[in-house]
């Protein structure tokens, strides 16, 4: 390695050399002798991972599964970058942690610290207070007669009772008994005894902080198509063991300012009451043809989904149907431009994903989207992946062919590997201008669907907004305290998140201020954060050095995350063509089965062994 | 077994991955890794595979061995989960922690400092795992390695620790002898159903959950012919 020059990244040219100084400065030195202590025991690995984002906590999982030796790093100190999950204070540090920062650049020969790191533009969040009332205990000073009877104070405490029955206002039952003792201090012969009476309290109710720990609150919400790659390769690495998911409830869409549903079968389409019985038959018709195989082969499958959807008749209405809430694909590509064979590909995933595990096609994960990359994660581990967060990379050390060759980390340690493979947040100079997500996260005292927990409900655009999900969790999914709801808006971003999202939030939600409590029809905001989120795209225009491999976020705003996982095989088969994809060669799963049938065996015989030297005893 | 009572329990296990193995015969069967990973865990897997044998293999992928137990005439799976060695940089996610339904605080009673820091993985247990109710819930210290012979942290100086943190069962084991594995695992188990009876709450929350493999039948409500 001595050889090996190291490499950064000017504009154009970057993997400019630069001179051997700069590299050995005695500051460098003295910082790498600091954090020895840190340094990692062996350092030569087969692949170096950096990011634990979705494709490459997918992509380490199935190398480690194969034998390989990982080493996994992230800047972060969570797991998942986009797909990370934050309970309440969690994102507010996230959130306040942004206003300060400052953006570094990278100079040309290092990656700079704050590279891979969650960044996250215009955030702000608000409170607002959910005002309730609250029984509550009070203890009360009384004076009872010890004569047989008094009826005045009797009338009191009846008063009293009353009171609190018909007006709920807070009443101030000590100052009263002081009153009354005043008054009734006159009167001889009382003894004091103190009551538990139940008054009802106006408290705000709002408790985010408090039940912080309740909360998962994802960056990249997701659903799972239930006939999906993501969920094929979950149950091909058997992640299963480690993952929990319940169905979504309903699927929805906003139709002329209304929450309309989304039909999921044949019988909901004839059940549509936003639709006349020519346009229930048209869509129906249409779904069923582009299913057909023999259908396929007269429709050009180049052509732009939306110039097929409009030559089979459809109106405005089928087709945003169609577009938005049976594809959804419009949620992470351009609509103008996806083809028909991806408008198709993606009916038909929705289609067979209906009724695998519920009446929707989608799975909701449990604990936030963030277990998935976790659980990948954790089967590299289990099969000898290393894993350090908080570390990253400082340079990168390329050979005289300019091929990667290894890494500099951020304690100082030197590391090779045959491969190396990173999120593209951590290398700026292969980045396509940013374009971000504009995402809303609101809490809310109760489900926008009265009796439905997980929904997902699309908004069309009006004109030339970009279209809206609304993904709304409930309490069963543990991701919200037990009786609040949690509601994610995502769009491509035009303007700020909150430009983009304020009227949805609106006319969705009620925002109390009033001291009282809300008597709204819409469900009440208790919290509401806006943000953009980068989403980074890949700059194919330059070419990778050898070994170097860099990983994008190509689903980002859609539902699913089968394209994620799609990247990560690709890549996976790139390195190793021969080799299985998150599952192990079969003769070595046979082994596994041989021996552990030998060991039941053995297992057998030594408790029979115990049972006959126990009876011995006897 | 009745349906209210959870027979799978989520056991994991905290501590310093310490020092690599000294013995020989069990470094021999266990490739890289392992070494970083809790000592107990070998224990357990010593103990689990009832042997102490040369020709083990599967340790490598192994993800979480299986102890069962008998509680008041109910079959209890004890699933123990070790930290995978994502322990050592301390970056295990806090997926790690859903669910866990005990915890088993291990220390090397030969090393000080393992010892020392038991009670940062308590706080980083209540405050990762965020259980419903953190006094009482179910934790188990073991003192490990007992059959060396430069032990410096005392029996009496474990007990006080667990006095001191809500009477804590402890117990001491080591990787030669099982010693006093199968008590651990009864309390471990006891422990965990008497905190799951005062939950039951949580326990109906989690009713509709779906599993996910390839046995799942898929054909009821096989929804849209459209």
């Amino acid at each position: 390695m001595r050889r090996a020059r190291v490499m950064g990244g000017r504009q154009g040219e970057p993997w400019a050399a630069v001179d051997n100084h700069r590299q050995h400065s005695n500051v460098a030195k003295d910082k790498m002798e600091e954090n020895r202590d840190k340094w990692l025991d062996d350092t030569h690995y087969d692949v170096i991972l950096l990011g634990t984002g979705m494709v490459e906590s997918v992509l380490a999982g199935a190398v480690a599964r194969v034998g390989k030796k990982i080493l996994h790093l992230d800047a972060n100190d969570f797991y998942g970058f986009q797909y990370s999950s934050f309970n309440f204070v969690g994102l507010e540090e996230l959130i306040e942690s942004q206003k300060h920062g400052e953006d570094e650049e990278d100079n040309e020969w290092s990656v700079s610290p704050k590279r891979g790191q969650v960044e996250l533009k215009n955030a702000e969040s608000r409170l607002y207070p959910l005002y309730k009332y609250v029984k509550k205990q009070k203890t009360v000073e009384k004076e009872i007669p010890s004569s047989s009877s008094d009826t005045s104070h009797e009338n009191t405490t009846e008063d009293l009772n009353a009171q609190n029955e018909s007006n709920p206002t807070p009443v101030e039952p000590s100052e009263k008994t002081e009153e009354e003792k005043r008054e009734e201090e006159p009167k001889e012969e009382k003894k004091m005894v103190s009551e538990i009476i139940e008054v009802e309290e106006l408290v705000d109710g709002n408790e985010m902080e408090k039940k912080s720990r309740h909360f998962n609150i994802d960056l990249s919400p997701k659903y799972l198509y239930a006939s999906g790659e993501e969920v094929k390769n979950i149950v091909l690495a058997k992640a299963t063991t480690y993952l929990e998911y319940k169905s979504c409830d309903a699927m929805y869409t906003l139709y002329e300012s209304r929450i309309q549903p989304v039909p999921c079968s044949k019988a909901d389409i004839f059940n549509l009451k936003y639709a006349s019985l020519l346009e229930k038959r048209s869509l129906g018709k249409f779904l069923e043809y582009v299913q057909k195989e023999e259908n396929l082969a007269s429709i050009d499958v180049t052509q732009p989904f939306l110039s097929l959807l409009k030559s089979q008749g459809l109106n405005d209405k089928l087709i945003s149907i169609i577009m938005y809430s049976i594809t959804f694909a419009p949620f992470h590509q351009n609509r103008e431009t996806m083809t028909s064979e991806e408008g198709i590909h993606r009916i038909k995933l929705t289609v067979a994903s209906i009724g695998k595990y519920g009446r929707t096609p989608f799975l909701v994960q449990m604990y936030g989207i963030s277990e998935l990359p976790q659980a990948f994660c954790r089967i590299a581990a289990v099969y000898g992946g290393m894993y350090i967060l908080r570390r990253s990379v400082r340079k990168l050390l390329l050979d005289e062919r300019g091929d990667y060759r290894g890494i500099v980390d951020t304690e100082g340690q030197t590391l090779t590997s045959d491969r190396f493979v990173a999120n593209l947040s951590y290398f700026p100079k292969y980045q396509k201008p940013i374009r971000y997500l504009s995402r809303a996260v609101i809490v809310t005292d109760r489900s926008v669907v009265d009796g439905q927990e997980n929904v997902i409900l699309t908004v069309p655009p009006k004109s030339e907004e970009n279209p809206i999900l609304f993904m709304q969790n409930g309490p069963d999914i543990n991701v919200t305290s037990s009786d609040r709801y949690i509601v994610h808006l995502t769009c491509h971003s035009v303007y700020t998140a909150r430009e983009d999202l304020d009227g949805v939030v609106d006319q969705f939600f009620h925002r109390s201020t009033t001291e009282e409590p809300s008597h709204a029809e819409k469900p009440s905001m208790c919290y509401v954060a806006y943000f953009n989120l980068p989403v980074y795209a890949r700059d194919h225009s330059l070419n990778l050095p050898g070994n170097f491999y860099l990983t994008d976020d190509s689903e980002a705003g859609g539902v699913g995350c089968g394209e994620l996982f799609r990247q990560a095989e690709k890549l996976f088969h790139t390195f190793y063509p021969s080799l299985p994809f998150l599952t192990v060669p079969e003769e070595e799963e046979e082994k596994k089965e041989e021996e552990k049938e030998e060991e039941k065996k053995e297992e057998e015989k030594e408790e029979q062994d115990k049972e006959e030297q126990e009876k011995e005893e006897r | 077994m009745s349906s209210n009572k959870k027979a799978l329990l989520k056991v994991i296990i905290l501590g310093e991955s310490g020092q690599d193995f000294t013995d020989e015969s069990i470094s021999f069967t266990f490739r890289r890794s392992i070494c970083s990973r809790c000592n107990v865990f070998l224990n357990f897997l010593t103990y689990v595979s009832k042997k102490f044998s040369t020709h083990y293999k599967a340790t490598i992928g192994a993800d979480f061995l299986t102890k069962e137990v008998m509680v008041d005439d109910k079959l209890v799976t004890n699933q123990i989960w070790d930290t995978a060695g994502q322990e050592r940089f301390q970056s295990l996610g806090v997926a790690f922690y859903r669910g866990a339904d005990c915890c088993v605080l291990v220390f090397d009673v030969n090393v000080a400092k393992s010892f020392e820091r038991i009670d940062n993985w308590k706080d980083e247990f209540l405050n990762q795992a965020a259980p419903a109710n953190p006094e009482s819930f179910p934790f188990v210290l073991i003192g490990n390695k007992i059959d060396l012979e430069n032990r410096v942290v005392t029996e009496k100086r474990a007990r006080a620790w667990c006095q001191a943190n809500g009477n804590i069962p402890y117990f001491e084991t080591s990787a030669k002898e099982a010693t006093n594995v199968d008590q651990a695992f009864l309390t471990i188990a006891k422990n965990a159903l008497a905190q799951d009876r005062n939950m039951s709450d949580d326990i109906k929350l989690n009713d509709k959950k779906i599993v996910i493999d390839n046995s799942q039948p898929a054909d009821d409500n096989k929804g849209c012919n459209c």
